[in-house]
């Protein structure tokens, strides 16, 4: 058995120069793949010199894999130029859309699950793994809506989607928990329904809770602290999938670097411990 | 089963997008509304989720591009005018970076015989000052001992290439005092107009952009018309000697040596080539 994997920290560059300065002790980074496409001047500079210390995942937010419009190939050659550069021990993008004929909505949307959306998603991530070479990861979503058409749900959605186009799966368990109380479903039944072997990675982050014509609805702002409940969800995700790289996320609101690393420190903590009662 | 209402994939994420980008108070499309679940939280709010974070995503994408603009128009007006520029121009790209492109002729458009018709220019500077940023690194650096060994007789032919970073901006407005005393990012609505205090009637100002090394990138007022002349030429791909003949049209004593160890060392050529 391989030693603990460390849980890693999302690179955000606010962060950056307390990054260069304190380098703490994190697993690994992970980098929002649009953020670094220019091709020159500091950012990728600085994720260079970071490179040199820490595996690095790359995470899409913009190829929009469930979009009907054309596969952008200079956005999947940019991300190709940047895999080729930097190396990252994962890639990963989302299970959404984000693009129509006149112009890019920059939004992770949700997809209908269907039949049709699914011969779709998988003729588009089979194109993306045969362009980059080398297998995906496709992210679950929080969502905030569902279409009466769906005659899938999102997990089988999701499996059917890795065992037909071979991709891997990054289970954010924030957004089993956001989506399950948004729509009344079971996250553990859809954590447990994924198949395991496809988890490549898992993703943690902080919600904010709203309330829409009396009701409450989670909104996935990435702008807190990992909440007990999916910290409880996430132990649970590792009795079923095993030991995957797992990252913490923060986007709104970032905190001072430090905060990051206490909550991939409670990551750790929480993986020691759901591996000593596996065993 | 598809039912009557059912809608292709792509004809439902054309009514989506199209609910995405409408003001908030426009009539949601009902067809498009028939494809969403209603179970206790109308469809319609649902969507306004979304489309608050669409909003949302480019509005602020667009504020960290064009902080100073922000400042000079308040926040309400840089929201309101941003979803405009939205629409007149969505993203193009899964990226949000590139938004901040047509901004400047946008604003040039929109406020050409209003007051605020100096915004375009202070814009074209912002979103000048972002293309800085970013510019791939240059191929190589200029061969200074070659330079200095080239024939005196020959030197009129010579034609530079820019470091992809430069860029020259000329407004008839004083843009880099404005820029400079507006663009901090900490806009918070209070410190909005602080162009007050600057006359817009002062003159123009044109600025040199270029970047110091990968990290650091500089912006700096360039003070005299001739050496903007001068340098406009060279970086159009114009010849030494043309750029020389448009510098001393307006200073006959312009030192053309002195202008040229200056932008050599400021690194503002990556190269060179004759004729």
């Amino acid at each position: 058995m391989s030693p603990a994997v460390a849980a890693g920290i999302g690179l955000r560059a606010p962060h950056h120069e307390a990054l260069l300065a304190q380098r703490p002790v994190v697993g690994w980074l992970e980098a929002h793949a649009e953020n670094y496409f220019p091709q020159g001047g500091a950012q990728p500079a600085i994720l260079e010199r970071l490179r040199a210390d820490y595996p690095l995942a790359l995470h899409g937010v913009g190829l929009g894999l469930g979009s009907t419009t054309p596969l952008d190939l200079a956005h999947v050659a940019r991300l190709r130029q940047l895999i080729a550069r930097f190396e990252p021990m994962l890639v990963s993008e989302h299970l959404c859309w984000g693009a129509v004929d006149d112009g890019h909505l920059n939004d992770l949307l949700p997809l209908p699950y269907t039949e049709e959306a699914l011969r779709h998603v998988v003729a588009r991530v089979d194109e993306l793994q045969q362009r980059l070479q080398r297998r995906v990861l496709v992210e679950n979503l929080s969502s905030y809506l569902q279409f009466a058409e769906s005659t899938l749900d999102e997990w089988e959605f999701l499996a059917a989607l890795a065992e037909r186009s071979g991709c891997g799966l990054l289970l954010d368990v924030n957004n089993v928990y956001v989506s399950a109380c948004n729509h009344g479903f079971d996250a553990h039944h859809f954590i447990a329904s994924l198949p395991a072997a496809a988890i490549g990675e898992i993703h943690l982050a902080g919600h904010d809770v709203e309330r829409l014509d009396g009701r409450e609805i989670r909104i996935d702002t990435h702008a807190h602290e990992v909440c007990d409940e999916v910290w409880s969800l996430y132990r649970f995700a590792l009795e079923h999938v095993g030991q995957v790289p797992t990252l913490i996320e923060w986007d709104t609101k970032l905190p001072p670097l430090e905060v990051l690393v206490a909550e991939a420190l409670r990551a750790d903590a929480v993986a020691r411990s759901a591996r000593a009662s596996v065993a | 089963m598809r039912t009557s209402t059912t809608l292709s994939l792509a004809e439902l994420q054309k009514r989506f997008a199209a609910a995405l980008r409408a003001d908030a108070d426009a009539a949601v499309d009902p067809l498009l509304l028939a494809q969403l679940r209603d179970d206790g939280i109308a469809p319609a709010r649902r969507l306004a989720l979304y489309r608050r974070n669409v909003h949302g995503n480019f509005l602020k994408v667009l504020a960290l591009e064009f902080p100073a603009i922000r400042r000079l128009g308040g926040l309400d007006w840089f929201d309101h005018i941003g979803l405009e520029f939205m629409r007149e121009h969505p993203s193009r790209s899964g990226d949000l970076h590139g938004i901040g492109a047509p901004f400047a002729a946008f604003l040039a458009r929109r406020l050409a015989g209003t007051a605020h018709a100096w915004f375009a220019d202070v814009a074209a500077l912002e979103w000048a000052w972002q293309e800085c940023l970013v510019a791939a690194e240059p191929q190589g650096s200029l061969d200074v001992a070659a330079l200095a060994g080239v024939d005196a007789a020959r030197a009129a032919d010579l034609r530079f290439e820019p470091h992809p970073a430069l860029r020259l901006i000329e407004s008839r407005w004083p843009v880099f005092t404005i820029w400079q005393a507006n663009r901090g990012d900490e806009g918070d609505g209070e410190t909005a107009h602080r162009d007050a205090r600057i006359d817009l009637d002062s003159g123009g100002e044109a600025v040199l952009l270029r970047r110091c090394d990968r990290l650091q990138a500089e912006a700096r007022r360039c003070g005299q018309p001739a050496n903007v002349r001068w340098l406009r030429v060279l970086v159009g791909g114009g010849t030494l000697g043309e750029a020389w003949d448009a510098a001393t049209a307006v200073a006959p004593d312009f030192d053309v040596a002195r202008a040229l160890a200056n932008a050599v060392s400021l690194g503002l050529f990556q190269g060179f080539r004759g004729s």
